[in-house]
């Protein structure tokens, strides 16, 4: 077994923190550091600069921003660290926020302690972690609908590979859709396959369908689409 | 410190008495020997001073009546009688021109009639036009002060406004004649327009004010309205959560009922957090999480829902209990499952259909190879969704295909409900 990653848990509720703790494996994920609020969080990570943070959306402190203060500040100064947000929250104004601020994940509470040892590592290796409830998000985010931004949408079966884009406004397109690729391991993901379930599925390797989800990361993460942008606005992140 | 403490060994600061109606000593109502002490000058100076007030044009007659109305009552030991506040000092004071109410009014006016028609007869010579004025301006303060503390509460009548504004025509009536007859009418329109600049001069001034004090009422009826709701969300709480707890408590020993108990209480608690109220409660996602929540407390086991895009309709019953059923096979043989619902879009946005997918981690089966008694598959599902429609299907997705050549774990069967909406043109029939 290879060493394993290191993690910092920032939750404010002590009891979920303890009963987190409790629940990862030690022998794959070593805790070296807990935070409860906001400024704390921050100064925790960047001194202790663990491969993963776990991140709970709802803090108090710092600005009143939460989760996605938390991963914008530590980004700002230390763009290396990963986070992956662990959160209750069903609301997709929530999830939205923490992933544009730059997280690279969203799982739910109820997942199991295993669940949440694999999702952290990969994080921690570099890798985008999508929960069902967050793949589903993506696609009614990116859901097409009548208006003329669709007209582009390239029929499915087309060939995958991205056009290279002219100018800023072709990449801004670019962002605002998914590929007929992506939309497909994203609906895998939403009906719970895993990466390498939903290889099998599409004939194609599961580090190709961990490219296609990070791809759609970066989507979410830097598309101005608009109900994107809605979810972010109102919870203060345009 | 709150209070800074005189500084020592000087002077104490000389108390004068309160102004109180005396308890005592009095031929009237003790105003003159109140004044006098709380004034610290003879009673006879002030009652003689009062006297020749009074020759004066009524002023000392006046002031008496206003002081008489509005000084609290000395009482016994010394205390004042009324409330200490100015405020409901003035209360008080409409309070006692109230309780006499209209005959005091109309009395008063008779008795000064009277009194100046006797003061005629006697050869003095008695102003009408001025004397008429002051009453009219006496009678309608009066008709608009007893409306004063109705006015307040919230809910004053039309009677009420009426009277204040027949109070107010009164006064302003009144006000002038005596205007119109000491300045002669020339000048009347010259005053009339310095009193508007005067007035709006002051409008100015007192605007902020007024504003400042509007808003911050709102900022008070907001914040009300902030602790309203969040003593609902408290009621709503005890009601679900903290009985949840006390139900958990007792039943620890227990664990399929705690399960049980806290899957029903988090599904209640995240649609009252979460759930866009707005939304229909027939629509797709709602159905499906209805659904799933009943399966889950049917069998204890956790089903997740995630629907994209919304719809809604009597077209979907057939696949939202073909649904159920799904979700409820997994529950029964495989354990937590995962239910995934997309409704379909045409390039032009037009609701297509529905793909409804539910999936456990179980062992699968072969559905060719169900023994004929078992109806589940069969019936409730392929045979429902068979009926529903010939555009409807229900497929049990075989497992990965190339599953059996590798030591990996075989990925357990999809199950999938397809059903397809029927047209917008038909839809409209029905």
């Amino acid at each position: 077994m290879s060493e394993p990653v290191t993690a910092v848990i920032v939750d404010d509720h002590a009891i979920f923190r303890a009963g987190l703790r409790a629940d990862l494996d030690p022998a794959r994920v070593e805790i070296v550091g807990e935070a409860g609020d906001v400024d704390q969080a921050v100064a925790v990570v960047l001194e202790t600069a663990p491969d993963v943070v776990l991140l709970d959306v709802h803090l108090p402190g710092g600005a009143g921003g939460g989760g996605a203060e938390v991963a914008r500040r530590v980004l700002e100064r230390d763009p290396e660290r990963r986070l992956l947000a662990l959160s209750v929250s069903d609301a997709a104004e929530d999830v939205v926020a923490v992933i544009r601020a730059g997280a690279r994940g969203y799982i739910t509470r109820s997942a199991s302690g295993a669940d949440v040892v694999d999702a952290a590592v990969r994080v921690a290796e570099g890798d985008a972690v999508f929960s069902p409830r967050l793949a589903g998000f993506v696609l009614d985010a990116f859901r097409g609908t009548a208006a003329p931004d669709t007209t582009a949408v390239r029929p499915s079966g087309a060939p995958d590979a991205s056009p290279v884009p002219t100018d800023r406004d072709a990449q801004d397109e670019e962002l605002d859709r998914l590929s007929a690729r992506e939309r497909d391991v994203m609906r895998l993901i939403a009906r719970g396959f895993t990466y390498r379930e939903a290889g099998a599925e599409l004939f194609i390797s599961d580090r190709t369908v961990e490219s296609h989800v990070s791809s759609v990361l970066r989507k979410l993460q830097l598309s101005n689409r608009h109900e994107l942008t809605r979810w972010a606005a109102r919870r203060g992140y345009a | 410190m709150q209070h800074p403490t005189p500084p020592q060994g000087g002077p104490a600061p000389r108390v004068r008495p309160p102004l109180l109606r005396h308890h005592g000593d009095h031929p009237v109502a003790g105003v003159c020997a109140g004044l006098a002490r709380h004034l610290e000058l003879p009673v006879a100076w002030v009652r003689l001073g009062m006297v020749v007030l009074a020759l004066t044009g009524g002023v000392g007659l006046a002031l008496y009546t206003w002081l008489w109305l509005f000084l609290p009552q000395e009482r016994a030991d010394g205390t004042a009688d009324d409330d200490p506040e100015l405020r409901r000092r003035l209360e008080t004071g409409l309070a006692r021109v109230r309780e006499v109410g209209w005959p005091a009014v109309l009395g008063a006016a008779v008795v000064c009639v009277a009194v100046l028609v006797v003061v005629q007869a006697l050869g003095a010579d008695v102003d009408w036009q001025t004397a008429a004025p002051v009453g009219i301006l006496v009678i309608g303060l009066g008709v608009a002060w007893m409306q004063a503390d109705t006015a307040a509460s919230p809910g004053r009548s039309r009677g009420t406004w009426l009277r204040i504004a027949l109070g107010t025509a009164l006064v302003l009536v009144s006000v002038l004649a005596l205007a119109v007859d000491t300045a002669g009418p020339g000048t009347l329109w010259l005053g009339l327009l310095l009193a508007v600049a005067l007035l709006a001069g002051l409008a100015l001034v007192a605007a902020p004010f007024v504003l400042g004090l509007v808003a911050r009422r709102e900022r008070e009826r907001t914040a009300l309205a902030v602790q309203t709701e969040r003593a609902e969300i408290a009621a709503h709480l005890h009601d679900s959560v903290l009985q949840s707890l006390a139900l958990i408590q007792r039943r620890a020993s227990d664990p399929e009922t705690v399960a049980r108990v806290a899957r029903a209480q988090e599904r209640e608690l995240r649609s009252y957090l979460f759930d866009d109220p707005s939304q229909a409660p027939d629509a797709l996602s709602e159905a499906l999480r209805r659904v799933a929540g009943e399966v889950e407390d049917a069998h204890g086991r956790r089903i997740e829902v995630v629907a994209v895009g919304e719809t809604e309709g009597e077209w979907l019953d057939p696949l939202v209990a073909a649904s159920r059923e799904a979700m409820a096979n997994a529950a029964r043989h495989a354990g937590d499952a995962q239910v995934y619902a997309e409704v379909l879009e045409d390039d032009q946005g037009a609701i297509e259909g529905v793909d409804v997918f539910v999936r456990d981690r179980g062992p699968g089966f072969d559905p060719d190879q169900l023994p004929a008694d078992r109806h589940g598959v069969r019936e409730s599902l392929r045979g429902r969704m068979e009926r529903a429609g010939e555009r409807c299907a229900y497929a049990p997705l075989p497992a990965a295909p190339r599953s059996t050549c590798t030591s990996t774990p075989r990925p357990s069967p999809v199950r999938r409900a397809a059903s397809e909406a029927p047209t917008r043109e038909r839809r409209a029939h029905e």
